[in-house]
């Protein structure tokens, strides 16, 4: 009797283990419908990445890598941070609003001319790369700040359009994004300074 | 425990005895500078004839890629192929700049002909006469770079492609220091001597306060289109009221500062709008100033601040050349120096007209304006000059924050660096004797119109061939500024291969 109740209550523990593993990772599923048919609604709050080839996130070193297996929107799809989630599928489109993208590049400038003294110049791509670290004190502005780049090398807003850097002077930088239409020098485009 | 030896230096001391260091060595520094000028200004005071500068700043940026077109058919199909549709002129809209017989093409010495943008007839014409010269790529420059050395971190101006930093350069013609004063500003120093009796000063802005005038010694003087700008709702009783206030002492030196500079102000005013008087509205020169301008080709219509700028440049220029007292009443100076500007030429957007259903509308639009309203008030001054009979002592220059990006963005062009400028003035082929421009020429070398070429930074942004420095150390030497006091004007002159290009007669 007693070694019967030691069986039956062994048992019950790796019924138990089983069904704990089983809750932690659970099967592998396809989602329903293929990634790229993913009907994403363009608005202030939900911007669309379908159009936008090649992006990447600006990972904790700094060094943005862009490779074949990034360019898919399993790996492109973005955390509330917008960090990439390697592995993870979801058919989440970035959660930073819009507004906030441009803020946070705002703030990146900002940053960056606290630093150095002077706003940094050139086209897009030299933009960003100087928010990389190519500048005289080799600072990375962009590193875990959650903002995107795309093949280019060019700082994209919410919606996925280059932004477009109006410098001013040394001191003051207008940002500007395409806005949901995605063309620049529209109604609808956001600005900040 | 404290070594006695040492003696301890607080926070608050070693920054009241740096503040001190500081503010000798800025002193020293200054008086230094101050005293090369005086001496410098000394040697200048020879000077006899009359001649003026006049600075027309196209704020914004001027996109010289439309204002001058290659027409050799390889080189216009490059330029189509990259401008296409929005920005690309059609060739046959291009006005060819031509060689004093009118009919044949004018080429540079490598081979380049040129077409003008279709709003600049008055241009076309101006160059074909010899009075209008053109400088190609010229741009802010720390040294000679080449596309190499720019993509490998060679030095550049700090802050290029910002509008504010490159206004700044521009005007000051020292890119690697912190802005004291302008080049204008630093002429006037130097020659203030030659006018020892004038009644305003030698630099005079239609344009308010700018950097190009700001002078060590020579205080800039802003008028407006209709003359001195006077005090709002105070003349007659209550002006000499307040003139006698301003001129009692004061014991407060500030309240005696501020009376003398305003009481000055009053005074000059009254000079100056009194010396004007007779070329008001009905003189003959004068009425040739158009209020409003048109752009050829059915394209806008619009008033121009520019052409008003002149005008009034035009009068103050015949005042000040005038002789002194009774019974000119004008100003007998030697030297002055203008300042004009107008703006809108940062067109990122809303360029040209185009349009797919009128695509031909490419010729007219907000560019074609700015540059039709360009053309018109240079040639409406050059006439007024020849009228006044000091078609040679008057030298126009265009200056911009930069040039534009070769390919367009879509809707327009961006910030760009090197950039094409005009300079004119003198009889031109008239008398070729007299005759202080050499025009109907090309200066500096015409970049190649290639993205990624030798000339290109990376994205059709002309790595400039000739520095401001020599472009307005040219004109500098022509107004008078001693060469061996280049120097002193312009600081970097020494960097670059040449002082003078050649398009002045000295």
């Amino acid at each position: 009797m007693k070694k019967l109740l030691a069986i039956l209550a062994l048992l019950a523990v790796l019924a138990g283990l089983f069904l704990l593993l089983r809750t932690k990772n659970p099967p592998v599923t396809q989602p329903t419908a293929p990634i790229e048919n993913l009907s994403v609604t363009v608005s202030n709050k939900a911007p669309s990445r379908t159009n936008t080839p090649d992006v990447t996130s600006i990972p904790p070193n700094g060094s943005p890598q862009i490779s074949g297996a990034q360019t898919s929107l399993a790996v492109r799809a973005a955390s509330p941070n917008g960090d990439v989630q390697p592995g993870t599928v979801t058919n989440e489109v970035p959660a930073l609003p819009p507004a906030t993208v441009l803020d946070k590049t705002r703030v990146l400038i900002h940053n960056y001319h606290a630093a150095l003294g002077e706003n940094p110049v050139g086209t897009n791509p030299e933009i960003a790369a100087a928010l990389q670290g190519k500048n005289s004190k080799q600072i990375n502005f962009l590193a875990d700040s959650g903002l995107r780049l795309n093949g280019k090398g060019e700082l994209i807003d919410g919606y996925g359009t280059p932004f477009f850097f109006h410098q001013l002077s040394a001191h003051e930088m207008e940002i500007r994004s395409a806005g949901p239409d995605k063309v620049m020098w529209t109604a609808d485009d956001l600005i900040t300074k | 425990m404290k070594d006695k030896n040492v003696s301890v230096i607080t926070r608050r001391d070693f920054l009241r005895r740096a503040a001190c260091a500081a503010v000798g060595t800025a002193a020293m520094t200054s008086a230094i500078r101050d005293l090369r000028f005086m001496n410098a200004a000394v040697a200048q005071s020879n000077i006899t004839d009359y001649k003026a500068l006049v600075c027309i700043f196209l704020a914004g940026g001027n996109d010289s890629n439309n204002m001058i077109m290659p027409t050799v058919t390889s080189e216009y199909n490059n330029y189509s192929a990259i401008r296409t549709p929005v920005l690309a002129i059609p060739q046959n809209n291009l006005l060819s700049l031509k060689k004093s017989d009118g009919v044949t093409d004018y080429m540079d010495p490598d081979g380049h002909s040129f077409g003008l943008h279709p709003a600049c007839p008055e241009l076309q014409q101006l160059f074909k006469d010899g009075k209008l010269a053109v400088l190609m790529n010229a741009g802010t420059l720390v040294m000679p770079i080449t596309r190499a050395q720019y993509q490998s971190g060679g030095q550049r101006p700090p802050q290029l492609f910002s509008h504010a930093d490159q206004v700044t350069q521009w005007q000051t013609s020292v890119p690697d220091q912190p802005a004291l004063t302008g080049w204008g500003g630093r002429c006037a120093d130097l020659l203030n001597s030659v006018n020892p009796s004038a009644g305003i000063s030698l630099s005079v802005s239609l344009a308010g306060a700018n950097t190009f005038e700001v002078g060590n010694i020579v205080s800039q003087y802003a008028v407006s289109t209709s003359g001195a700008i006077s005090l709002n709702g105070v003349s007659g009783a209550r002006l000499a009221a307040l003139t006698n206030i301003l001129g009692l002492p004061y014991s407060n030196m500030q309240a005696q500062a501020y009376a003398s500079v305003a009481e000055h102000s009053i005074n000059t005013g009254a000079l100056l709008n009194n010396a004007i008087t007779n070329t008001a509205a009905n003189s003959y020169w004068t009425n040739a100033f158009p209020t409003r301008i048109t752009t050829p080709n059915n394209g806008g219509s619009f008033n121009s601040s520019l052409s008003s700028q002149l005008k009034m440049v035009a009068r103050l220029i015949e005042a000040g050349s005038r002789a002194a007292g009774s019974p000119s009443n004008g100003f007998g100076m030697k030297r002055q120096i203008f300042f004009c500007q107008v703006g809108g030429y940062d067109l990122h957007s809303g360029q040209t007209n185009y349009n797919t259903n009128n695509p031909n509308d490419v010729i007219i639009g907000a560019h074609a304006n700015l540059l039709a309203e360009l053309s018109q008030s240079l040639m409406v001054f050059q006439q007024a000059m020849e009228q006044l009979g000091l078609q040679d002592n008057v030298t126009a220059f265009t200056s911009s924050d930069f040039g534009r990006t070769f390919p367009s963005n879509g809707q327009g062009s961006d910030h760009g660096w090197g950039s094409h400028h005009l300079i004119l003035g003198g009889s031109g082929y008239k008398n070729q004797a007299a005759r202080s421009v050499l025009g109907g020429q090309t200066y500096g070398k015409f970049p190649t119109l290639t993205v990624n070429g030798p000339d290109d930074t990376n994205t059709g942004r002309w790595i400039p061939t000739t520095a401001v420095d020599q472009y307005f150390a040219t004109i500098a030497t022509w107004f008078g500024v001693d060469p061996s006091n280049l120097g002193t004007v312009f600081p970097n002159i020494g960097r670059f291969a040449t002082p003078n290009l050649g398009f002045m007669k000295t």
